[in-house]
């Protein structure tokens, strides 16, 4: 695959990656991306077997399946993130997937958008530049609040994730080989170290990587974050932000029961306060319906005992990085050393008469500074309150089947 | 008038080090116009022909407003005030201005900055170029993206609308956050840097090795020297950056990173003695010989810094003070730092509302004194006179009421 190739249209590709339940959402993208830009290949990962849901015959995209990308230690991700932070984490393991495939520029698209106008424009400044990168702000905020909302995107980082252009260059392939390397430890949501998923990241993109352009285009990418202040004129399908076509719209957030407002993350606006941008929210809503409405109940992922897998218990695999190595798959709970049995032995031999604490355990107070200021001495004078603390608080706090909350013995009780 | 200027903060210790930078201009650049803006009366040479022209620090700090100088210590208020520097050397007519941390060095001519910076509105200077090698090369990159991609030792405006619209909102935020928290993404007068390629037009991003050369990058840059000509792996080297350096020291490249010895940089080593050396023969001083104009009340009691961050964390509600630097009035911020905070105590035996301040804040004493105005008081007075007033060089004023 060569940069030249890249400017030929039939090159061109669009792509999302979504958890399975989000697959009302992916229709909802690919449907919009076939009234808009029809002659756009769509291709779209999922991070959850779809089973029954999935009818590849007639969804409005390509499925691309996560073993195709042929990532070393996928299950380790897979484990560490859950669904939907993976979604997030193989962004750039997709993006090069699709390059290395032949496409010559491609045009990430994250799964809560719709797309209401011609995409061109943005692939075509992908002829001249390796890697688009669309910000949340194109100019400051103003007002009271303005310093508060202008650090809130700080943290996220300073260029959206939902709108993100790679062309098939040596450069763009550097970024993403980049990429790719720090996220499989650093997608996390940790915005006091620098990290916010996988977004956090491309704020480093201008300086470190050759072609970078910044596409300050306010129709390229509108989300609640820069709204109200970019202005909606909205005239049948066609839609324009400040005077100027808009391509992408984010629903971040949205939440089609809720459609007074614009998004979970902030509850300082309501579709109301958009004017004429309400009608994008409540056409977001009416395809929404149309595409399936709420999803089913999720089936937790569980360990391969059929244990389901809390949360706090990724959040703690994260916490130990590469080093869950030792475990070998983190999903079998059937050989000997495996993570299930780790995270329920106990972390030191107490005095006769003492509880025991877990690793687990151990790692959920090493993550909570509550729990550090609370029990400053977990497996000293405070072991016996925080090892109650597990079991009659713990444990429901963080949905950790029983079977996990308990300590295993060493005699294997 | 000529096109370009540089402009230079030099704050507390930083005179012998503006000095050392302004030397070395003139050898690169004898002609070029340079401006010093400096917290204390710093020594530029002979009045005939000065190495730099002096932008009278007391005017620009009274004119930036919001009792900027009150706010803010004497090193926060430097940084906070470079944003105002470059505007007003707009407004003097330069086309083109450039921002020197007073701990850098010219090392090679600047005419290729100054045209890429020709190029632009608004000129910004990545800390690094490109990914961060080796077993820390992640962690480094994180620290990055705490403290800012963009250095803000070195700077660029040009006289384009955007950079007038970018100084603007710089000065304005400024004013309310120029202070290290990374949770709210606040890193001095840097983190907001982040924004600037988003927000405004015209943005370059300097990719060039030669330019900003320091302990955070200097693995990826080769630095070297032939014949008395600094280079990197890429090209002519043109700037280098002392953050954190200290003459007294120099074994230690940096206080950001103190394990890392100029021993372990290679040839980077010679340039870190001769600049010690060059700091030590301006005079270099851990005192500074000069007075700092916005150190004390108009009583001449020391301002102490908690006392400038808790009028900064007031905000708004400071307008019916006036004037904080003054005590003449029972309504003025001096007054109120020292009310006894208890009412039912006789004021000999009740904490100043500073000691409280300074309790609120400390976890330590809110451990050690949970109850500071019932059972703990003479406990907690006990401390601020034995232990306290020292600890926080708090002057003896605002132990009791008068």
């Amino acid at each position: 695959m060569t940069a030249a190739s890249g400017t030929a249209p039939n090159s061109h590709v669009a792509a999302t990656a979504y958890a399975g339940r989000q697959i009302a959402s992916a229709r909802i993208l690919g449907r919009s991306l076939r009234e808009t830009n029809p002659l756009l290949p769509f291709k779209a990962l999922a991070t959850e077997a779809l089973d029954e849901r999935l009818d590849e015959a007639s969804e409005p995209f390509e499925q691309v399946g996560m073993e195709s990308l042929e990532i070393p230690r996928l299950r380790n991700l897979r484990f560490r993130y859950g669904p939907v932070s993976l979604s997030y984490a193989l962004t750039p393991f997709l993006l090069r997937h699709l390059l290395e495939g032949g496409a010559g520029a491609v045009l990430f698209l994250k799964q809560e958008s719709l797309v209401v106008g011609d995409l061109t424009p943005l692939f075509e400044r992908l002829r001249f530049s390796s890697i688009l990168l669309t910000p949340h702000l194109v100019a400051p905020l103003s007002g009271l609040d303005a310093s508060r909302r202008e650090r809130e995107v700080m943290l996220a980082g300073t260029y959206n994730c939902g709108v993100l252009g790679v062309a098939g260059t040596s450069a763009a392939r550097r970024f993403l080989d980049w990429w790719c390397d720090r996220l499989e430890l650093g997608c996390r949501h940790d915005v006091a170290a620098g990290m916010h998923f996988e977004q956090r990241w491309l704020d480093l993109v201008p300086a470190f990587f050759d072609g970078v352009e910044i596409v300050r285009d306010p129709g390229a990418n509108v989300g609640h974050w820069c709204l109200p202040e970019r202005r909606f004129e909205v005239a049948g399908a066609e839609v324009r932000v400040d005077g100027e076509p808009a391509r992408v719209l984010r629903f971040s957030g949205f939440d089609p029961a809720r459609p007074d407002r614009v998004t979970r993350h902030s509850d300082r606006l309501s579709t109301e306060a958009l004017g004429p941008g309400k009608a994008v929210f409540e056409e977001y809503r009416r395809r929404w319906v149309e595409a399936g409405g709420p999803a089913p109940p999720e089936t937790p992922e569980t360990f391969d005992n059929a244990t389901a897998i809390p949360d706090i218990v990724r959040l703690v695999y994260q916490g130990l990085g590469m080093d869950v190595a030792r475990f070998g798959d983190p999903y079998s709970t059937a050989h000997a050393g495996c993570l299930f049995d780790w995270l329920r032995a106990p972390v030191d031999e107490p005095s006769p008469g003492f509880p025991h604490v877990s690793n687990l355990w151990h790692g959920v107070w090493n993550l909570r500074s509550d729990l550090r200021h609370a029990f400053p001495e977990p497996l000293g004078s405070d072991r016996s309150l925080f090892a109650g603390w597990t079991l009659s608080t713990g444990r429901f706090e963080h949905s950790v089947p029983h079977n996990l909350a308990a300590v295993r013995s060493e005699n294997g009780a | 008038m000529s096109r370009r200027a540089i402009g230079i903060v030099a704050g507390r210790r930083f005179e012998a080090s503006a000095r050392v930078l302004l030397r070395s201009i003139r050898a690169h650049h004898p002609d070029l116009a340079v401006f010093v803006l400096a917290t204390r009366d710093v020594d530029l040479g002979s009045p005939s022909s000065p190495l730099a022209e002096r932008v009278d620090f007391e005017t620009l700090a009274k004119a930036a407003g919001s009792w900027l100088a009150f706010r803010y210590a004497e090193n926060e208020l430097a940084v906070a005030l470079k944003a105002f520097l470059l505007d007003h050397l707009l407004d003097s007519g330069y086309e083109q201005v450039l921002h020197l941390d007073a701990d850098i060095l010219v090392v090679g001519n600047l005419e290729s900055l100054f045209e890429r910076l020709g190029r632009h509105s608004i000129l910004l200077a990545p800390h690094s170029l490109s990914p961060l090698v080796g077993p820390e090369g992640e962690a480094r990159e994180l620290v990055l993206l705490r403290a800012g991609v963009y250095n803000g030792g070195v700077l660029g405006v040009t006289r384009h609308p955007a950079a007038r619209q970018f100084l603007e909102w710089w000065k304005s935020r400024l004013r309310e956050d120029c202070r290290i928290s990374s949770a709210e993404a606040l890193h001095d007068d840097q983190r907001w840097l982040d924004l600037v390629p988003g927000a405004f037009d015209g943005v370059g991003v300097c990719r060039d090795p030669g330019v900003n050369l320091a302990y955070w990058n200097f693995r990826e840059r080769g630095l070297a020297r032939e014949n008395g000509v600094w280079s990197t792996s890429y090209g002519p080297a043109s700037l280098v950056h002392f953050s954190g350096f200290d003459p007294r020291t120099p074994g230690i490249v940096t206080r950001h990173q103190p394990r890392l010895t100029p021993g372990e940089l290679g040839v980077e080593a010679i340039l870190f003695r001769e600049y010690a050396s060059s700091l030590l023969a301006e005079g270099w001083s851990a005192e500074p010989a000069t007075p700092y104009r916005f150190d004390r009340f108009d009583n001449g009691v020391s301002i102490p810094d908690i006392a400038r961050r808790v009028f900064h964390e007031l905000g708004g509600e400071t307008s019916r003070f006036g004037d904080p630097f003054r005590t003449d009035r029972a309504t003025s911020f001096f007054a109120w730092l020292r009310d006894p905070m208890d009412p039912s105590a006789s004021p000999a035996a009740a904490p100043a509302r500073l000691w409280m301040e300074i309790w609120r804040r400390r976890e330590d004493l809110r451990r050690a004194f949970p109850e500071p105005l019932a059972r703990d008081r003479g406990a907690f007075l006990a401390w601020v006179r034995t232990s306290g007033a020292a600890e926080h060089g708090i002057d003896r004023a605002f132990e009791v009421r008068a």
